[in-house]
């Protein structure tokens, strides 16, 4: 280190420079940007100066490096520089603010009647206790954040840039910077610049009166005279996706000095920047204990990010080698495939899936808000795999929560009113949709979640946002997210005799809100169980995934991507309209014609729209083609393929006598009595001719499921 | 003193000998290593350094070396260290350089100071405790091994290695030193830190009761990390008598008194894929396992006789616990670990209202006397309400509190749910139900702490003995037949056991060495079983095979071969599996009707 010295003084007079000389081309000519803030300094308007790295490489490249690699040493230097240069940018006198400016006032005006006959009393002031300012750095944009686990020895001293989530921090205390004392006997002031978290207070003046007169004056601690700062100590610990499996996440201390404190609270997530330094013991322990040192970082910037803002960052233009694979021909189906490449099939899920991390576009015409999330609903039996894939959506997009139907009450996913322990004031705290906004919200096993709670979910799913209306509080608060859930029919298997109403239960309203609906089933056929069992068979042997004709895509590269194509806004054009309406028509009348299980409705058609923008925005095309359309029409047909055809086996056409029993069935609910008048009105609204009616009801007598009254009017179940 | 033993009793000395030779420049490090591993280069030698689990702390040197082997239970996070200053001596005023590495304090004079800290590096340390869950027998086996070391700690039989000779004019040097400038404390027994029972328990953070009372913080030197839960034999430089800690000011960070809590500075270690005494084996001494392995045939015929007998003639239970003993993730993919088999055990009988009689207590003292780490524990209502078994963060110690289930890979967990009763499961015990369900189906734990969780990848076989269907999902859930009319040879059988000691023995290590054999499945098997599969599926086949079931049919198979000793799958070990599992679904399709 001690290669070639660095001279302090020049590099002093390069810090003046930098400050008085920076500027920016702004609107009005030159915007000198740290010289303005100077003044402010000067005039008690500005406490904190922050000297962005950027803008020192930009003049000095080997400076910043410099700050960069002896930040403590730099931090001194640029505050001794701003004091030097404050009296020169101070355009007119400032009101004292508090007790401490007037301190300094009178230290000034003394020391100005005595510059003459004592020019050395100048030195007794220390620097600190004249300043009103502090000096941070602000790392380039550019600098990666170190994982906390890197942060070693080789850093000390250093500047450098950690990330973590607060887990523990001290309440703000004044901490002593200068500490000032009084003589009983000559009544001098003296003062003491305190570095460390304790001091061993002065006891003897040292004044030469006292000394040479050796009258033994005692020193008296004033409070009022010394220099205190805000001081804050963290605790952060990584972040779990850095921590390497099967180790414990690792803890910094943060020390936050003035107006870095009060930044962040416990459970936030921070990016801090700040000097890694030893901890300074005092006496026996210092000599003791040399050889063990604590650790911690001197903050310099601390900024709460969430977790997008945490992705945004890493954000990087993508490589040519990126972009390459991206063109190729195929890239949408490897997108799908790389989506859980574990998962063996299932291709068209994965497609929509896709589409719902993209998502399609927010239209508000004339103040009508038409949403573009797409939400999904993955149903099937149990052991499919819907959870995997819930879980790697969670894992993939950038900004989601999981969550259970069980497990979280209908306050658990909106928000809920609490009261503060300390203030007593009520407060919000947003449920996992709030949180999951302009994010993707998985909610497992919905079918098991209280009809209560589902409800909260309706104004979610197709007004984006969540209205409150407790304890005092009314307010209304964005949850544009899109909704991934995934539900187990109700009887264990999927029955496919029965409505998806009756299958998983849940109102056709909630349902109709989802824009795909998916059957997931185990079905068997030949091709696909060799393909399955050599899938699991390699499994077993290799221990990883077989070689697919694709390979699955980064993570990271996918997220990437994704967030690209949610820059795009496509738009459909006028010729595509026609094409869209005649299509939507055409299902219409082949839902009606199929007796389909399920419907089809005005929300279908926004669906098919909003899949195919996603698809556009895939492509990052500015326009929707009739290509993507297509697709998306496919993709609802598939969808409902699933529902329908679940299974080789030939359905046997329900016969109208059936038919008719499940209507009466219905009609019936809970009572064993029915009245005929009521089954024949329902069942000649439902087309059946009352002939029909008198043909079932007599062969169900006959199989003994029922008996009618001797007048026919009234069923009675046995 | 006997100078052979000298880099045992003094390795200081010899550590600062060779930093002063190259005065603390690079590669003095390099040569501390080489030093001390070409010293460590066999067993014997490696044994003949006293284990820290065997002998007292009383019986040993502050700065001399030893051996401990256990479980890295926590991370402590990385300590900066000085490792280089400069001491200067007040009366004659001569300086010299000191290296800090390997040490908690410097052993300076009274006219000796510190002029200054030349280097400061960082050392990991961990926070290591005796394996949780070690069997009575294995402890048993490592006090007879290593007492004998620990009575005479300096005198291993013999070392067929002269030393070199410069080390000779460095020892006369050290002697001479040692009279008059080192005036490094000997043992201490360090009667101040008397210490209550509760809080001893507190501070030793056992994750199972034990009846050892010593854990110990290792520091560790290399840039390699050791991950939590790993089994690793350290030897090191011990330290226990570090002043100051503790007293003038509160420390938020868990530093425990030394003398309960020594510290090693690790200078090897070896990691332990066991902690089968009889064959325990060192990366530079492999433990010959074909002995072994050509034995597995009879011995499997012997064991699964033993356990046949004890489940009152079902053979197939019998089977099934074997392969449950085989049983190891040897892969993770994804979310699956490949090789785990949880195996429930329903249809107990409860009869014997004394529960230290019961069935399930009878069969987890069989298997205690057979595996090398076991733990048992009833799941009453109480046990699951009050018991921590998710180890959870302590910020304001900064350590992870231990919980029951924190246990090194390998340990077979047996649960008693006849012990269970009706009640009201609070919050915690949701919890820890979930935990236990997590392990069985996932082989993963998610440790609290408090702001999020953190999964980690357990390798914990479960057994669940229960009446009915364990609330426990487990990948095996086989209701036992026994034949009550043979009575209860339960205790007969396991004192029959214990006697003939020389199959004991052979029982033991063909369960240790069997389980870790490396197995394959060659091209033409995997066509057979993939067939097999296909066929099942097709249309019109009563009971279509499903994807987990194939999954459990080839790790069942596997757990088979491996019973035998053998290392490839065949024909004749898929049918048996199918077999198998084909008279459980019988059993399970009975019992339920």
């Amino acid at each position: 280190m001690a290669l070639n010295p660095v001279d302090y003084n020049a590099q002093k007079e390069k810090i003046k420079t930098f400050f008085a000389e920076f500027h920016k081309a702004g609107k009005n000519g030159k915007d000198f940007k740290y010289a303005t803030q100077l003044t402010r300094i000067a005039h008690r308007e500005q406490v904190e100066l922050v000297i962005d790295l950027e803008d020192v490489a930009e003049f000095d490249d080997e400076l910043a490096e410099q700050i960069v690699d002896n930040g403590r040493r730099y931090t001194l230097l640029f505050g001794e520089v701003v004091q030097e240069m404050l009296p020169n940018y101070k355009e007119h006198d400032v009101e004292a603010k508090d007790a401490l400016d007037v301190y300094i006032n009178h230290r000034l005006i003394v020391e100005n009647q005595h510059q003459n006959d004592e020019p050395n009393r100048l030195h007794k002031y220390p620097p600190e206790l004249m300043r009103r300012f502090e000096v941070y750095f602000k790392s380039p944009s550019l600098q990666k954040a170190i994982p906390i686990r890197e942060v070693k020895a080789v850093h000390i001293g250093k500047l450098v840039t950690v990330r973590g989530i607060v887990t523990r921090c001290t309440e703000v205390k004044p901490m002593m910077q200068v500490a000032t004392y009084t003589c009983d006997q000559c009544g001098a002031e003296t003062y003491q610049p305190i570095n460390s978290t304790s001091f061993m207070p002065l006891l003897m003046c040292p004044t030469d009166d006292c000394k040479v007169n050796k009258s033994g004056g005692r020193l008296y601690l004033q409070t009022r005279g010394s220099k205190f700062v805000k001081f804050q100590e963290l605790k952060i610990q990584e972040h779990s996706d850095q921590v390497p499996v099967g180790h414990v996440p690792r803890c910094l201390t943060v020390y936050c000095r003035g107006e870095t404190t009060r930044l962040s609270q416990p459970g936030d997530h921070v990016s801090i920047t700040g000097i890694f330094l030893p901890m300074l013991r005092a006496g026996f322990r210092q000599q003791m204990q040399g050889l063990l040192s604590e650790a911690y970082v001197e903050a310099h910037r601390v900024v709460r990010l969430n977790k997008t803002e945490d992705d945004e960052m890493n954000m990087e233009t993508l490589t040519e080698e990126e972009l390459r694979q991206i063109g190729e021909e195929d890239f949408y189906e490897k997108l799908a495939t790389s989506i859980a490449p574990e998962i063996y099939g299932h291709e068209d899920v994965k497609k929509a899936l896709l589409l719902l991390l993209v998502g399609g576009i927010d239209r508000k015409p004339n103040g009508m808000k038409i949403r573009g999330t797409i939400n999904i609903c993955l149903m099937g039996d149990p052991g499919v795999a819907k959870s995997q894939l819930l879980k790697f959506i969670d894992r993939l997009a950038p900004r989601s929560q999981y969550t259970t139907g069980r497990g979280s009450s209908g306050v658990g996913l909106t928000a809920a009113v609490l009261k503060d322990p300390v203030t007593g004031e009520m407060t919000l705290e947003g449920g996992a949709l709030v949180l999951a906004d302009q994010g993707v919200c998985c909610i497992d096993e919905f079918d098991k979640m209280p009809e209560s709670d589902r409800t909260a979910i309706h104004e979610v799913m197709e007004q984006q946002t969540i209205s409150i209306a407790k304890a005092g509080i009314m307010t209304t608060l964005n949850a544009r997210v899109s909704i991934l859930a995934a539900a187990n029919p109700a009887y264990g298997r999927y029955n496919p005799k029965k409505s998806v109403e009756h299958n998983i239960q849940l109102p056709a309203a909630l349902l109709s809100r989802f824009d795909v609906l998916w059957l997931i089933q185990d079905r068997s056929d030949r091709e696909n169980d060799l393909r399955l069992a050599r899938h699991i068979t390699y499994v077993h042997q290799h221990y990883c995934q077989p070689p697919t004709r694709v390979q699955p895509l980064d993570m990271k590269l996918m997220r990437r991507y994704i967030a690209l194509c949610r820059q795009k806004q496509p738009s459909v054009p006028e010729h595509l309209t026609d094409y869209i309406v005649s299509a939507y028509v055409e299902m219409r009348k082949e839902a009606r014609n199929n007796k389909d299980m399920t419907f089809t409705s005005a929300r279908n058609l926004l669906g098919i729209l909003r899949l195919s923008t996603a698809l556009a925005r895939l492509r990052l095309a500015e326009e929707v083609e009739k290509e993507d359309v297509r697709e998306a029409m496919r993709l609802m047909e598939m969808s409902k393929d699933s529902l329908n055809h679940h299974d080789q086996r030939p359905i046997r056409p329900a016969s109208a006598n059936d038919q008719i029993y499940a209507l009466v069935r219905d009609l019936a609910g809970d009572n064993k009595v029915v009245k005929m008048s009521a089954v024949i009105e329902r069942c000649t609204t439902k087309g059946f001719t009352p002939a029909q009616v008198d043909d079932c009801v007599e062969e169900y007598e006959e199989l003994n499921v029922w008996q009618i009254n001797q007048t026919r009017t009234t069923l009675t179940f046995v | 003193m006997p100078s052979l033993d000298n880099w045992i009793e003094k390795p200081q000395d010899i550590i600062q000998k060779i930093y002063e030779k190259h005065s603390g420049s690079s590669p003095w490090e390099k040569e501390v290593d080489d030093y001390f591993t070409s010293r460590l280069t066999n067993t014997e030698t490696w044994t003949s350094i006293p284990s820290l689990n065997e002998v007292s702390i009383k019986d040993l040197r502050h700065g001399q070396l030893v051996r401990f082997h256990g479980m890295f239970q926590d991370q402590l996070g990385p300590e900066m260290y000085g490792s280089g200053a400069l001491v200067k001596n007040t009366t004659s005023g001569s300086q010299k350089n000191v290296t800090g590495k390997f040490k908690d304090e410097l052993c300076l004079g009274l006219d000796e100071e510190v002029v200054n800290w030349n280097t400061t590096e960082s050392r990991s340390c961990y926070y290591c405790v005796p394996i949780p869950g070690e069997t009575p027998w294995v402890k048993q086996i490592f006090r007879e091994k290593n007492s004998l070391s620990g009575l005479q700690p300096s005198r291993p039989v013999s070392i067929g290695k002269k030393r070199p000779l410069e080390e000779e004019d460095d020892n006369e040097m050290m002697d001479l030193g040692e009279s008059n400038k080192r005036p490094c404390p000997l043992t201490n027994t360090n009667p101040s830190t008397s210490v209550t029972n509760g809080n001893l328990d507190k501070i030793l953070n056992f994750p199972l009761p034990s009846s050892e009372s010593v854990g110990c913080i290792v520091k560790i030197y290399s840039e390699d990390e050791v991950p939590l839960n790993d089994v690793l034999e350290v030897v090191g430089v011990l330290s226990f008598n570090t002043s100051g800690v503790s007293d003038d000011e509160e420390r938020e960070d868990f530093q425990p008194p030394s003398s309960i809590v020594p510290r090693i500075h690790c200078i090897g270690s070896q990691k332990w894929q066991h902690n089968n005494p009889y064959i325990i084996s060192y990366s530079f001494q492999k433990w010959n396992e074909a002995a072994v392995v050509e034995l597995s045939a009879t011995i499997r015929d012997e064991l699964h006789g033993l356990l046949t007998e004890f489940f009152l003639g079902d053979s197939i239970a019998a089977d099934y616990l074997l392969c449950h003993l085989m049983s190891r993730v040897y892969n993770r993919k994804d979310s699956l670990a490949l090789g785990k088999l949880s195996l429930n055990l329903t249809n107990v009988p409860i009869d014997n209202a004394v529960l230290q009689e019961s069935f399930p207590r009878f069969l987890f003292s069989l298997l205690e006397r057979l595996v090398t780490k076991a733990h048992f524990l009833p799941m009453s209502l109480e046990n699951l309400n009050t018991l921590r078994m998710i180890p959870k963060k302590d910020y304001q110690e900064n350590r992870l509190i231990a919980g029951c289930l924190q246990l090194s890979s390998q340990t077979h967990l047996v649960l008693d749910e006849t012990a269970m009763t009706e009640g009201q499961l609070i919050a915690d015990g949701v919890r820890n139900v979930t935990a236990i369900g997590n392990i069985s189906s996932w082989q993963k734990i998610e440790y609290d702490f408090n702001y999020h969780q953190v999964e980690f990848h357990t390798d914990i076989p479960v057994l669940i003995l229960s009446e009915r269907r364990s609330i426990v999902a487990t990948d095996v859930n086989l209701p036992l037949r026994l034949n009550m009319s043979r009575g209860r040879p339960f205790a007969e059988l396991i004192e029959k056991l214990e006697t003939n000691a020389e199959l004991l023995i052979q029982m033991r290590n063909y369960l240790t060495v069997t389980r870790l054999l490396p197995f394959k499945l060659n091209d033409a098997i995997q066509e057979a079983v993939q067939q097999d599969f296909i066929q099942s599926r097709a249309p019109g086949q009563a009971n279509p095979m499903s994807t987990e079931d194939f999954h459990l049919l080839l790790v069942l198979s596997r757990l088979l071969a491996l019973t035998y000793g053998k290392t490839e799958l065949d024909v004749s070990l898929w049918q048996r599996a199918k077999a198998m599992e084909a008279e459980r679904k019988s059993r399970l399709s009975n019992s339920s009707r």
